[in-house]
């Protein structure tokens, strides 16, 4: 830093401008942003300059002035009383029985988080889609699963071939009591009920292993369905061709599009029978 | 006292520990009280705020953030009582202040004179402070005071640094010229009274 004489001003006198050419200086000086050099420097040149000096003097008169100690009431007590009127101080016990308190809030707290975890760790959380669903959509994605159809329907397949018998000589009707698996609300029991109105119960659409069961049933084995299944039916897919009079079979070849599927027809008469025992009897 | 001791002093008055809110009052009140005394010149109201100020700290101990000093803090909620005291006190301020300048009000008597000649360094700095505006004589305080740095005090009052340094500067000039005036009225005093 260079100082000059002019930049200290030293022909100052009362009647100067307000703010001396030394001012600066001495404000760097005291706001303490000289280094000691320069601190020093400074000092040297303001020594010739009365009235930078007697302005530093005075200032510096005034900051130990301020400095001074004053006098300080003791407000303590009163400070506590206001204190204690607000937000009561506890004696030591109290406040360890406050502390163990929070400690057993916070352990708590934090033992609920890893029983939740835990919970949800091993029971299957309830995720949202992203996109809505209709409701008749979630039935039909769950209702298999709930009833597993496919393991149903090949233990119904089968009871009906054993109760059917072998052969051109065996029956083509047989009485199925559906399996107490079938519960109201159900896919199933779903099917059943809108079917109900036409009369068709089930149709299986899945039958290859349908192929030992005849496919057309005459008069005759309608009428005797109709004498000895009340409830419940079976018949080949000649009866599909024949609509809703369940008394009427259809045509002797069934149309391509049934024959290839082969559909088991089921006729009902009336609402389906839960019971409890899972059977299928034969009705010859 | 250090930062540790001040922490631990902070958290046993926050659990509701009497003695240790009393060693909190002790170490910090001469300060606050200085504080606001420089700024208000008056005791009564100096003891008012700092009361209030550490009742305010000492019953939302739990909201103090130990990140900070303790001082900071407590100094900070008593500029703000003293702010709102201002504004409440306003008027009695300014009659006071015109009153104590002397040469717009009525003229003061010898003996106030003769007091003011012999009165103590302490209460000639007091009166050239009132002299001062609030934000330069708030700087002077903190800054010759307190040793605040020139950051600190530009955080505490909200303000760029330069403009805390272009307070700082003003004020000590205009408290120069007043203690300056005060010396020429007391030599004038002397020379006619002799």
């Amino acid at each position: 830093m260079t100082l000059g004489n002019s930049n200290l001003g030293g022909t100052g006198g009362r009647g100067r401008a307000k703010t001396p050419p030394a001012g600066p200086m001495i404000d760097a000086l005291l706001d303490g942003d000289l280094s000691d050099e320069h601190s020093r420097e400074v000092l040297h040149l303001i020594r010739h300059d009365a009235e930078a000096c007697e302005d530093l003097a005075r200032t510096r008169v005034a900051v130990d002035h301020l400095r001074a100690p004053i006098d300080v009431p003791d407000m303590s007590d009163a400070i506590l009383g206001k204190v204690h009127a607000r937000r009561r101080f506890l004696p030591r016990r109290s406040r360890r029985l406050v502390t163990a308190g929070r400690l057993a809030v916070a352990a708590g707290f934090i033992g609920a988080i890893g029983i939740a975890s835990l919970v949800q760790r091993h029971v299957p959380a309830v995720r949202l889609a992203d996109e809505p669903t209709p409701v008749t959509r979630i039935v039909e994605a769950a209702a298999p699963k709930a009833i597993d159809r496919p393991a149903l329907t090949d233990q119904t397949v089968e009871r009906i071939k054993a109760s059917l018998g072998s052969g051109p000589t065996g029956s083509s009707v047989s009485r199925l009591t559906l399996s107490p698996r079938i519960r109201p609300g159900d896919k199933l029991h779903y099917d059943l009920s809108i079917d109900r109105e036409s009369g068709v119960v089930w149709s299986i659409t899945s039958c290859d292993s349908f192929a030992a069961i005849p496919s057309s049933t005459g008069q005759a084995g309608t009428d005797r369905i109709a004498e000895s299944a009340p409830n419940v039916v079976v018949v080949g897919p000649m009866a599909m061709a024949g609509g809703n009079d369940r008394t009427e079979p259809a045509a002797a070849e069934p149309s391509p599009l049934l024959s290839r599927f082969r559909p088991l027809m089921m006729y009902l008469r009336e609402p389906p029978q839960l019971t409890e025992g899972d059977s299928a009897d034969s009705d010859r | 006292m250090d930062r540790a001791t001040e922490q631990a002093l902070i958290r046993r008055a926050a659990a509701g520990d009497r003695a240790a809110a009393g060693e909190c009052v002790r170490a910090f009140q001469g300060q606050l009280y200085a504080y606001i005394l420089r700024l208000s010149g008056r005791p009564e109201v100096a003891e008012d705020i700092v009361q209030e100020a550490f009742v305010r700290a000492l019953t939302n101990l739990d909201r103090f953030d130990d990140r900070y000093r303790f001082s900071t803090w407590l100094f900070t909620i008593a500029r703000r009582l003293y702010i709102n005291a201002r504004q409440k006190l306003k008027p009695l301020y300014e009659s006071e202040l015109v009153g104590s300048l002397g040469g717009g009000g009525a003229r003061p008597d010898t003996g106030t004179i003769d007091d003011e000649v012999a009165g103590n360094a302490r209460d000639e700095i007091q009166n050239a402070l009132l002299h001062l505006p609030p934000d330069q004589r708030e700087v002077v305080v903190l800054f010759h005071q307190f040793d605040w740095s020139i950051a600190q005090i530009a955080g505490h009052m909200g303000m760029p640094e330069g403009t805390v340094k272009s307070h700082l500067h003003r004020g000590r000039r205009r408290l120069r010229a007043v203690l300056e005036s005060n010396e020429r009225s007391a030599s004038r005093v002397e020379e006619v009274w002799g």
